[in-house]
């Protein structure tokens, strides 16, 4: 199984937050999350795998090689920013005008093909596109150049809840072709629980884990039970625990051993991954 | 055709609802012997499910004999013979029935009533 | 090679609108400046070079905008090196512009434009100098401060190509040589050529320099 991104030990400062020793690989063939809360990294990351920000310290590999030194390899990403960049005065038809010569693979009628379904005119100004469907027309045109590697920067914020899934049923179809890859940056996690093939989580800047989902799924769990169960030695499980009046709700990073503990005397769910992030990212300091 | 009900609140996981799904339908004789099954990518599109998940629900029905995968060719229902399903079958029957014993053990339940219980129903159902 | 074009491209079509406004208030501007000088011309080949350069960088640098350059599959030297290849065909539709402008004129009888091959050319030369100045300072200021840059460029250009004739007689010695077709020897020639290229070219790996490094 070949990697068509790997990370290695990225690290960069900036004002707000840092990267951290970032390290993780995206492999081919697959649907990939980036989660995790607002200003963990995950936006800088892609723009570090897009060559639009450089590290200070690391490695990044795209298809085996370096954008930077080889740029034309961004004819076969498909990018997706989180925020539109295309020219405000420009229309549709115009910005196509502009973007395909630059690519050997456009396909026009890929392009009016996906303009229609989503209903969007090439007349239209930029401008005056609402946010959906600014990120609409960056998605066709992401989708119109045969590319390989869909990076997508928070692709459904903006979005309503019917495009949302129908851009599931877009992504599922582009990953029919096993030699099609997509990253995917998100912080509404439910969008990543049933197609999302690998997980990375990223928090303050750190990758927590970088995993396939099924697996993550199996081994953290969610813990839910009366308050009296919480001693000191039992909070040692969980990575973040929510206490209420009625109850706590928490997270263990290790099935067997929540079982152990737990079994018979407290509720054992699979977590999603929301449950996850939440846990995670709250630590111990969760309460009502 | 084949139907597969996924359920996102039943706690059990999407791969292993995918395996019993395609068990039962291959030992109820509605999916026969040789019929293909839609490719691993395909089902996981048509599912919106992830592919690894997919692959996994196809790797343990391989592993049960109901499938076998052929390089560039996908997926068919495995041509085991008509004494296999029966075998098979009736180990799922046998399941069914530890539940039954399993379930009138806790409603305390003694053996000797359960098989009443048994018969009258049986007689109910033959009219 | 055809990315540069495509680059190129892509600027004229964020700019082409400012000839679309411009040019006839240009016109309109010749038209009430009757104290026609032979300069006249660096108002239409100076100026509206420079307002194409200065209005596809402008356009570049709104909201995230630069960002669309930087996605696309090319290197960042190329998009630093079409903005100064951008002002030759800049330069061009300027100029044919003028030409045109003067010939009609001539024809109706106006020898208005005054048209001097000179000027021309001091015209021509004034858009990548003016561009070597102001594409570095675009680069170093980034997004927020190319807007000052761009306002005081704007500024600084519409009243220079206003008032050129002025500029040029308060050197000493340039308004003999453009006007009076004085020759100055090959030496001086060269020397100036020299001084011109090297200035465009440093201009140009500043920008490099500046640009390629930058976070987007």
């Amino acid at each position: 199984m070949s990697n068509v991104v790997e990370i290695r030990g990225v690290s960069k400062s900036f004002e707000q937050f840092s990267l951290d020793q970032v390290q993780f690989e995206v492999k081919k063939g697959f649907i990939t999350g980036l989660i995790g809360p607002n200003g963990a990294g995950k936006s800088t990351m892609i723009k570090i795998m897009m060559d639009m920000v450089r590290p200070s310290g690391g490695e990044v590999r795209i298809f085996g090689s370096s954008l930077t030194e080889d740029p034309g390899l961004k004819e076969r990403i498909g990018y997706v920013s989180d925020e539109n960049y295309y020219y405000e005065n420009m229309t549709l038809r115009n910005m196509r005008k502009m973007i395909a010569p630059f690519y050997k693979n456009w396909d026009n009628a890929a392009f009016t093909r996906y303009l229609e379904m989503f209903e969007l005119s090439e007349k239209s100004k930029i401008k005056n596109l609402s946010r959906g469907m600014k990120m609409k027309f960056s998605l066709a045109v992401a989708l119109s150049h045969h590319a390989e590697l869909l990076l997508m920067d928070e692709p459904t914020a903006g979005l309503d809840p019917v495009f949302r899934r129908e851009l599931l049923d877009l992504l599922g179809e582009e990953i029919l072709d096993e030699n099609k890859s997509i990253v995917f940056s998100t912080h509404i996690t439910n969008d990543l629980d049933r197609i999302a093939d690998y997980i990375i989580f990223m928090n303050r800047g750190k990758v927590v884990f970088s995993d396939s989902k099924d697996e993550v799924l199996e081994r953290y769990v969610m813990v839910k039970g009366g308050r009296e169960l919480l001693d000191m030695d039992v909070r040692q499980v969980f990575v973040g625990i929510r206490e209420g009046a009625h109850g706590f709700e928490a997270l263990a990073p290790d099935r067997r051993e929540a079982e152990r503990v737990f079994q018979g005397i407290a509720l054992l769910e699979t977590p999603t991954l929301e449950d996850i992030m939440y846990f995670t990212v709250k630590g111990g300091k969760a309460h009502v | 055709m084949m139907n597969i009900i996924l359920s996102n609140s039943s706690g059990e996981p999407i791969y292993a609802q995918i395996v019993s799904q395609i068990r039962q339908l291959i030992l109820q004789g509605e999916l026969v012997s040789g019929s293909p099954l839609p490719s691993i990518r395909q089902l996981a599109k048509d599912l919106q499910i992830s592919v690894i998940t997919t692959k996994r629900a196809y790797e343990e029905l391989e592993r049960e004999g109901l499938v076998n995968s052929l390089v560039g060719k996908g997926s068919f229902v495995s041509g085991m013979n008509q004494q296999y399903i029966r075998e098979q079958r009736y180990r799922l029957l046998e399941e069914k029935m530890k539940e039954v014993l399993e379930e009138s053990r806790l409603l305390g339940i003694g053996f000797a009533e359960m098989v009443d219980i048994f018969r009258t129903l049986g007689e109910e159902e033959q009219g | 090679m055809s990315n540069l074009v495509s680059l190129i491209r892509k600027d004229f079509m964020l700019s082409r609108n400012f000839l679309l406004f411009g040019v006839p208030y240009l016109l309109l501007i010749f038209i009430m400046n009757t104290k026609s000088t032979p300069f006249g011309v660096s108002l239409f080949v100076t100026f509206p070079a420079m307002m194409m350069l200065l209005t596809s960088c402008l356009q570049d640098i709104r909201n995230v905008n630069i960002r669309f350059s930087v996605s696309l599959p090319v290197h960042r030297r190329l998009i630093v090196a079409s903005k100064y290849v951008s002002v030759l065909p800049f330069i061009l539709i300027g100029a044919a512009f003028a030409l045109v402008l003067s010939l009609v004129l001539q024809r109706l009888g106006y020898d208005i434009l005054n048209l001097n091959w000179r000027v021309l050319g001091v015209s021509i030369l004034l858009v990548p100098l003016t561009a070597s100045i102001y594409l570095p300072l675009y680069y170093w200021l980034g997004p927020k401060g190319a807007q000052y840059v761009n306002t005081v460029f704007f500024l600084v250009i519409f009243f220079g190509m206003n008032n050129l004739g002025d500029i040029i007689s308060a050197i000493p010695g340039l308004k003999s040589f453009i006007l009076d077709n004085a020759d100055m020897g090959l030496e001086k020639w060269l020397l100036g050529g020299a001084v011109y290229i090297v200035f465009i070219a440093a201009s140009y790996l500043v920008s490099l320099r500046l640009f390629t490094s930058r976070d987007l």
